[in-house]
């Protein structure tokens, strides 16, 4: 154990460590295809059994990992792009898109505050449970711009993904008819988790689902604010 | 690929420059991703410069948040001691999110196919 907290003080370990566990993860979850085993999450999990048995505090790991998480802002803004090509396909349907996620998030962020509260939580673990449907980085942004503790949403925000690609296929094709709305329930819900399994049930689903990601992450960053000032 | 990047790079700092002078509740991230849409939508960047940076960005994004989740270590007695309402909030609210987006989806695409 001491060996591997040794190895953990270099950058390069450190790197090489998370994106080989990633790389197995990933070729775990191609050959299984379960959303319980996604990589994301599993790659976490082990990492902090890893670091937390050979004693390395998560400070060592996060500086020597700054180069992996500063690749969140500039994928953000890429997003920006996808919007874009998916906006030229999907124009038909721009106001239900639209209403369906803006509505979405201001439900997503409203359930969180009643609920958490109902159950006595405190406020800054509510409130890094509000973006939690909403992709990661944008998600944290939005966190840590309102008191949240951003590691936390990105927890929460696997969760919740994981949740509703899992949950989401038993109900959503049931309960739904047209394919905007199948894609709409998912990609709000559950983001990119939620997308890998709207392209299961087609393209148009894919698409639009594809499209919430992008959409709830500006809608949730708009609301939040003003939501949570009529709270505290 | 690299006339990409430094596009996208240009966008996020531009994004935190004017979340930092206008002090917005808006991150830089998201400022610069909107954008890059405009700029795009209005044909001010030609979407081949950005097309081939952006899809490399976005295609493993999941990969980037890691180091971020890890950070949960530094929390698990928070999230032990509150499981509960946690795991609650979590639940209903992902329903609230699912039910709701998607019921406004089938009113209101179906009246647009008519």
């Amino acid at each position: 154990m001491e060996v591997i907290n040794h190895l953990f003080e270099s950058e390069t370990f450190a790197l090489a460590a998370t994106l080989g566990l990633f790389l197995i993860f990933e070729a775990i979850y191609q050959k299984v295809k379960t959303p319980l085993l996604n990589p994301v999450l599993m790659t976490i999990i082990t990492l902090i059994v890893i670091l937390k048995l050979s004693d390395v505090q998560y400070e060592t790991y996060q500086a020597n990992t700054r180069m992996i998480h500063f690749m969140l802002g500039p994928s953000v803004v890429a997003l920006g792009v996808l919007l874009y090509e998916q906006l030229k396909t999907i124009g038909k349907n721009a106001v239900a898109i639209l209403s369906a996620t803006f509505l979405g998030s201001v439900m997503g962020v409203l359930s969180v505050i009643l609920i958490g509260k109902l159950f006595g939580g405190g406020e800054d673990l509510i409130i890094s449970m509000v973006p939690k449907s909403v992709t990661t980085p944008i998600a944290m942004a939005v966190s840590a711009q309102n008191g949240g503790i951003p590691s936390m949403t990105a927890v929460f925000v696997i969760i919740v993904g994981v949740l509703g690609a899992s949950i989401g296929p038993l109900i959503v094709p049931r309960v739904f008819k047209t394919a905007i709305a199948k894609g709409l329930a998912m990609g709000s819900c559950a983001h990119g988790i939620g997308t890998a399994q709207a392209i299961q049930m087609g393209m148009v689903e894919g698409a639009i689902s594809g499209l919430s990601i992008g959409l709830m992450g500006v809608f949730t960053t708009l609301v939040t604010p003003g939501i949570l000032a009529l709270f505290y | 690929m690299i006339r990409g990047f430094m596009l996208i790079l240009a966008m996020l700092s531009l994004g935190t420059f004017i979340n930092e002078i206008i002090d917005l509740p808006i991150p830089g991230n998201v400022i610069g991703m909107i954008i890059l849409f405009l700029c795009l939508y209005f044909k001010i960047i030609p979407y081949e410069w950005v097309k081939d940076a952006a899809q490399s960005l976005t295609r493993r994004m999941s990969l980037f948040f890691i180091p971020a989740g890890v950070g949960m270590m530094e929390y698990l007695d928070m999230i032990q001691n509150n499981w509960l309402m946690i795991g609650v909030t979590i639940v209903g609210s992902m329903f609230a999110v699912m039910l709701s987006a998607g019921f406004a989806g089938e009113f209101l695409g179906k009246k647009e196919d008519k």
